[in-house]
């Protein structure tokens, strides 16, 4: 059986590894450190635990809630806004809809419009338009 | 200076004024047999020594919630393999290969000390499955009972059994063909 020749002089159990020297004396101190280093480390990374991952990601949906609510505080208040607005212009047009056309006309004609026309005027427009001024005369 | 008994060492590392001292003594009662159980599975000394120091700081943290029914040898051997079996599968993550085919290059390595037969021994023992590896080593070198490492691996002895008769056979086989 290999496990007897393993256990004979083929195969002694001696140790092959070697360690360094003074390897396990001075084991005791260098993992004492690594521990004290460890628990500083722990405490400097506790703004990257799991802990200040769920404090930012809280900071985040409070921020996005807060931004959603200022948006749609904003968002219906312009509507309102645009609703008074239609509101007035359709006030407006509801106004000059409510006159009839011959009210206008009658309202030019019997007005004091043709008063403010100087004589002047009245010739510098037919010298213009090239009127005949014997057909004006004849006319009246 | 004798070896106190654990049970004595765990009372007295529950008193926060003798903390480190009792836990210093567990180190010196077990860093030795832990060393060479964390060496024998990766070989190299830097790796050993890393894993042999994550084991006693897991052990640190954990200590003060170790039941005290369980043996600390048992418990502290089975940190030790657990951190082995990390070690190893990450680094056939990181390299690439399968855990089983992870060779190391004994010649070239300035902590191996063998002769020729010995450094056989180690390239077929290296030739192993990680587990059959790890059941090899604790029984081979370390004689460690079945009814322990059932304990420590948390398989049935009966399973050991055939897994250490595996590894035999593997390593047999081995050494006839090369």
């Amino acid at each position: 059986m290999i496990e007897e020749n393993l256990n004979k002089e083929l195969f002694n159990k001696n140790n092959p590894f070697k360690i360094p020297e003074g390897y396990f004396e001075d084991f005791n101190s260098n993992l004492f450190h690594k521990i004290e280093n460890e628990s500083e480390i722990v405490k400097v990374t506790f703004w990257h635990s799991w802990k200040y991952k769920v404090a930012v990601a809280a900071s985040i949906a409070v921020l996005a809630v807060f931004s959603f609510s200022v948006y749609q505080f904003n968002y219906k208040q312009n509507l309102i806004n645009k609703n008074i607005a239609v509101v007035i212009d359709n006030n407006t047009e509801t106004e000059l809809s409510f006159f009839d056309e011959n009210h206008i006309i009658d309202e030019i004609a019997t007005s004091d419009i043709e008063q403010k026309i100087e004589g002047n005027d009245i010739i510098d427009f037919l010298v213009n338009e090239n009127i005949d001024e014997n057909a004006i005369a004849e006319a009246y | 200076m004798a070896e106190r008994d654990d049970k004595e060492i765990l009372n007295d590392f529950e008193n926060p004024s003798l903390s480190n001292a009792a836990f210093n003594e567990i180190i010196n009662k077990y860093k030795v047999r832990l060393y060479w159980h964390i060496r024998k599975l990766v070989i190299n000394h830097n790796d050993a020594d890393d894993l042999l120091q994550n084991t006693f700081i897991k052990a640190w943290k954990g200590l003060s919630s170790f039941q005290k029914e369980s043996k600390l040898y048992t418990w502290l051997y089975r940190i030790a393999t657990n951190e082995c079996l990390t070690f190893l599968h990450q680094k056939k993550k990181r390299l690439f290969i399968n855990v089983d085919d992870v060779n190391i290059d004994l010649e070239s390595d300035a902590y191996f000390d063998g002769n020729k037969a010995q450094l056989k021994l180690q390239q077929a023992i290296q030739t192993l499955p990680v587990k059959q590896k790890l059941v090899f080593n604790m029984r081979y070198f370390d004689e460690m009972p079945y009814e322990e490492m059932s304990k420590i691996l948390g398989t049935s002895e009966s399973a050991l059994k055939a897994s250490y008769h595996f590894a035999i056979k593997k390593i047999e086989e081995f050494l006839k063909h090369d």
